[in-house]
């Protein structure tokens, strides 16, 4: 539930916000990156796309960045 | 909408956004305003380079005519966007696109000779015109990337993606590309045939990928256009 909000951030939005997470998109070998339809793809869909766990998909952000806690909460 | 509102539109336009106050008011007192209607001409390819435009209303084409004919899209404006740029760096020569309305369409437009001059008080318009050429020229570069290597049903996905990056509207559906357009103009745009396009589209559609409506598209399954676009699948 904690995650609500994250789930629905476009992937333009989260590498304009923070754009160090540039390497997971990387990592995760998705074409997100560059990608013309970026401003219109949730995380969500990304991860549906690419068989990734959704769960992992937060924790590995929030590893790597400090997310403010009204940004993570509904 | 008032004058006001198209002064907004310029100030934000790649073209003049940096210029300082008193020479933007200096631009607002030398635009003139052009209302032209759907289907009518801005200019024709060929016209004596008079004037350079910003789009405020509307929606505009540019179109260059092969020898035989053939009508090629090259680009496609919306408001905020310039037009003609050519005159500023070669006055008096021949615009080398023809620009027309695909709606009603309102620019404002300049001089060539006041924006040269401008330019000479205000550095920033020559260094922006720079920045739109070396636009045109990457975006060159990439259609005949495509051209050489790339497979049509490639160069169609990129194009629709394109769209859907400058005109798509997100809907429970899909991504609707907001923007009338027909398989002719898709054809125009990627350097095919009608026919090729058309079999193409309709084969997308069958496999669920898009949803085509009279002059409307919407991509259903986004992530496999990009798949195709990249030659990935």
């Amino acid at each position: 539930m904690a995650f609500e909000s994250i789930r629905s951030w476009t992937v333009a939005d989260t590498l304009n916000s923070y754009p160090q997470l540039t390497k997971l998109f990387v990592e995760w070998k998705t074409d997100c990156i560059g990608c013309y339809l970026n401003r219109f793809c949730t995380l969500e869909e990304v991860a549906a796309i690419y068989s990734l766990d959704l769960d992992e998909v937060f924790v590995r952000i929030q590893s790597l960045v400090q997310i403010p806690k009204e940004r993570i909460e509904i | 909408m008032n004058r006001e509102a198209f002064s907004a539109i310029v100030r934000q336009s790649s073209l003049f956004r940096s210029i300082n106050a008193a020479n933007f008011a200096l631009l607002m007192e030398n635009g003139i305003l052009r209302s032209v209607e759907e289907e009518a001409f801005f200019f024709m390819q060929g016209d004596p380079t008079t004037h350079v435009y910003v789009l405020c209303r509307g929606r505009t084409r540019l179109l260059q005519y092969t020898p035989n004919g053939q009508q090629i899209i090259l680009r496609l404006i919306t408001p905020g966007q310039t037009f003609g740029g050519i005159a500023l760096l070669q006055p008096s020569s021949g615009y080398p696109v023809t620009a027309q309305a695909i709606e009603d369409s309102i620019a404002m437009g300049w001089e060539a000779r006041f924006l040269q001059k401008l330019a000479e008080k205000e550095p920033s318009i020559s260094l922006n015109i720079l920045q739109l050429m070396h636009h045109y020229v990457l975006e060159l570069q990439e259609r005949q990337r495509a051209l050489i290597a790339e497979r049509v049903e490639q160069r169609i996905a990129r194009i629709l993606l394109k769209l859907a990056a400058q005109f798509g509207q997100k809907t429970d559906q899909g991504i609707l590309i907001n923007f009338p357009l027909t398989r002719q103009a898709i054809a125009e745009m990627c350097g095919t045939t009608l026919f090729t396009v058309s079999r193409t589209l309709n084969e997308w559609e069958r496999k669920g990928l898009l949803d085509i409506g009279r002059e409307k598209v919407v991509i259903l399954q986004p992530h496999g256009l990009v798949e195709i676009a990249e030659g990935i699948n």
